[in-house]
């Protein structure tokens, strides 16, 4: 209601006679964005799609593999892949710079065509199984159009192709594989993975609200480094989620204040990785014993065991989450709107880590501290997340916070230690408890009615009046 | 401007540089490398990026130094046997007086190493004679393994694959020749 006033007075703004004209060549800018930006972005993705599956098609003619044609024929024919894709690059850079249009779709075909090519010589001259060196060959012969012509659209192939680094090693005996382990190139993936890190910043680094393709970059970039975290740091996985956590969050802060929830991937990437992380920890104690055994996977009077990339990935661990302690303390003292919510789990995870080592080696044992200082956090972080929702009237955060405490209750529901009066009683308590939030919204919902039927009211007499 | 298409021809030429340097590496070692037979088997899988291919392989287990060690490259020395087929013989760390070797990566390596042996691995076939070929591959693996082999041709530690022979005609060239 408030968008379609808002806009009805800026077109009554634009007509009216009176507006000085520099206001009127602004309201113009905005009139006719308005008008074509779905179209202009609908012409956007249109050119992707092309781009890549007709990429895809003249790979597949490829593979098709014409050994009827003799060999210096095929390997002249290889160079034409990248020949007709470099002449469309040269057109978007020459002729056509303005047009995202072309700068998306060319700079993609650009990026599998020079695929092609190495694919066909290496076809024709019955060569190199060697997916890694054919990956490297392509990717590094592809950075730059991520930069000359600040395409997007490569970037999820880019780091898609760039995974082959990330996955596991097989280890062989003589005949058999035998385990496996983290990638030995892995640091090419993060050399790839720092090259596009400039390129997402730029496309960050705007006034106002994040646009359509800072936001389709996050969520892959969220997604992308949720699922593949444990791949790409072998060492210290759970201080690496949670340093995951903490830089979303500030990324978030720092980029898409403006935007709506679902405009921030990095938030809901955030909420979901904590909410799953937190449910898992709350039912840890009855497999584990205790809800921050997961700092006992990687302790750290086991350090001096590891050698190589997992003892590096483990110290750097260690720096990343002492760096975010760190940050956090500061961001606490300074009053600095930061939620603080979200900011006490380092430092909840930090007391865990001194109690987990005060037991190790003074033989001391507090565990249960930290597991109901946790239970706190959860709580506590549960009726946030109600309260938050319940101002804003945001109901995704609203059932967000409600799945948490309830499962976080189920879960102390087979809690041994506590015993079944207690159990009786906190049950009974958080029963209640979920009753009289039922009551209170049943209040509101009647007091919304009542007000929307005096307003129909009052409006159908001021027409009878008429 | 000029500047700006001087760059692009830049990038463009390193672009292209790389299948040319490929191809010209590869005739090279084709033209002029020492040649070798050697057994294999064979079944086919597909590259998504590269089509159907012949996964052939080798006997690539051999004798290797000492201070070998899995993942180092190694000088993998060829010899020849009575009926002229060649094998891998030795895996050094120290390059050979002599020109009949190649550079591979080792899978494992103690006493004896097992060869990554990349470059000679795939047979790219047409997608029409893959099932033909596969069927005949196996066929003579089984029934006559001596009439199946591959030719490769080394140079300055690169190694390439002539043709995969049949009966010593070039596989491609057997299945012209013979009925379905």
């Amino acid at each position: 209601m408030i968008i379609e006033n808002t806009l009805a007075f800026v077109e009554r703004l634009h007509k009216s006679e009176d507006t000085p004209k520099t206001v009127k060549s602004i309201l113009d800018k905005f009139i006719n964005n308005r008008k074509t930006g779905g179209l202009k972005l609908f012409m956007i993705i249109c050119a992707i799609m092309g781009a890549s599956f007709m990429s895809a098609g003249i790979f597949a003619i490829i593979s098709h593999n014409w050994d009827d044609f003799p060999k210096h024929l095929r390997g002249v024919l290889s160079f034409v892949p990248a020949l007709v894709a470099l002449y469309f690059y040269y057109q978007t850079l020459f002729k056509h710079k303005e047009s995202i249009v072309w700068k998306e779709a060319s700079g993609l075909f650009l990026f599998f065509m020079i695929g092609a090519s190495i694919a066909m010589v290496a076809q024709t001259y019955q060569m190199d199984g060697d997916f890694k060196k054919f990956t490297l060959v392509w990717l590094v012969l592809s950075t730059p159009i991520i930069y000359v012509s600040r395409t997007s659209s490569i970037i999820p192939f880019y780091l898609g192709l760039a995974g082959v680094f990330l996955t596991p090693d097989i280890y062989w005996s003589y005949f058999f594989p035998t385990g496996y382990g983290p990638n030995e190139d892995l640091y090419i993936f993060w050399i790839f993975f720092a090259a596009v890190i400039p390129h997402v910043i730029m496309v960050f680094n705007k006034n106002g609200k994040q646009g359509v393709r800072s936001i389709f970059l996050s969520y892959y970039l969220a997604i992308y480094l949720t699922l593949s975290l444990p791949l790409i740091f072998p060492g210290g996985i759970a201080y690496w989620y949670l340093i995951l956590i903490v830089g979303f969050y500030f990324l978030s802060r720092k980029y898409f204040v403006g935007n709506s929830l679902r405009q921030r991937p990095f938030d809901l990437a955030l909420y979901f990785i904590l909410g799953a992380g937190l449910l898992t920890l709350s039912a840890a104690p009855e497999f584990a014993g205790s809800t921050y055994a997961f700092l006992e996977e990687e302790p750290l009077w086991r350090l001096e065991d590891y050698d190589g990339e997992k003892l590096l990935f483990n110290i750097l661990a260690l720096v990343g989450f002492l760096a975010i302690v760190v940050v956090s303390i500061l961001k606490f003292r300074k009053k600095t709107g930061y939620s603080k919510h979200i900011l006490a789990l380092p430092l909840i995870v930090l007391f865990q880590l001194i109690l987990l080592n005060v037991e190790h080696y003074l033989d001391f044992d507090m565990m249960w501290v930290g597991d109901w200082l946790f239970y706190l956090y959860v709580i506590g972080f549960s009726v946030h997340c109600l309260s938050e929702g319940g101002k804003n009237a945001r109901y995704p955060k609203i059932i967000y916070g409600l799945i948490l405490i309830s499962l976080f209750l189920w879960f102390r529901y087979a809690d041994t230690e506590m015993g079944f009066i207690m159990k009786g009683l906190t049950f009974m308590m958080a029963g209640a408890f979920f009753f009289l939030l039922n009551f209170i919204a049943k209040d509101d919902l009647d007091r919304i009615e009542e007000e929307m039927e005096v307003e129909t009211t009052t409006s159908n007499d001021e027409l009878d009046e008429r | 401007m000029n500047a700006k298409k001087f760059l692009f021809g830049i990038f463009a030429l390193i672009i292209l540089a790389v299948p040319a340097y490929i191809i010209f590496k590869s005739e090279d070692v084709l033209a002029g490398g020492n040649k070798h037979i050697l057994h294999t088997i064979g079944f086919d899988p597909v590259d998504k990026f590269r089509g159907h291919y012949l996964d052939l392989n080798y006997d690539d287990i051999v004798l290797c130094d000492e201070d070998l060690k899995k993942g180092d490259q190694a000088y993998v020395v060829l010899e020849k046997d009575s009926l002229g087929f060649s094998y891998f013989a030795f895996a050094e760390s120290e390059k050979p007086d002599h020109s009949d070797y190649f550079i591979c990566k080792l899978k494992y390596a103690q006493e004896k190493a097992r060869l990554d042996l990349n470059n000679i691995k795939r047979y790219y076939i047409n997608e029409d004679k893959v099932e033909r070929a596969e069927d005949i591959v196996q066929d003579y693996t089984r029934n006559r393994p001596n009439d199946i082999w591959v030719e490769v041709s080394v140079l300055d530690g690169e190694i390439r694959m002539v043709d995969l022979f049949i009966e010593g005609t070039p596989i491609l060239e057997f299945l012209d020749n013979t009925e379905e």
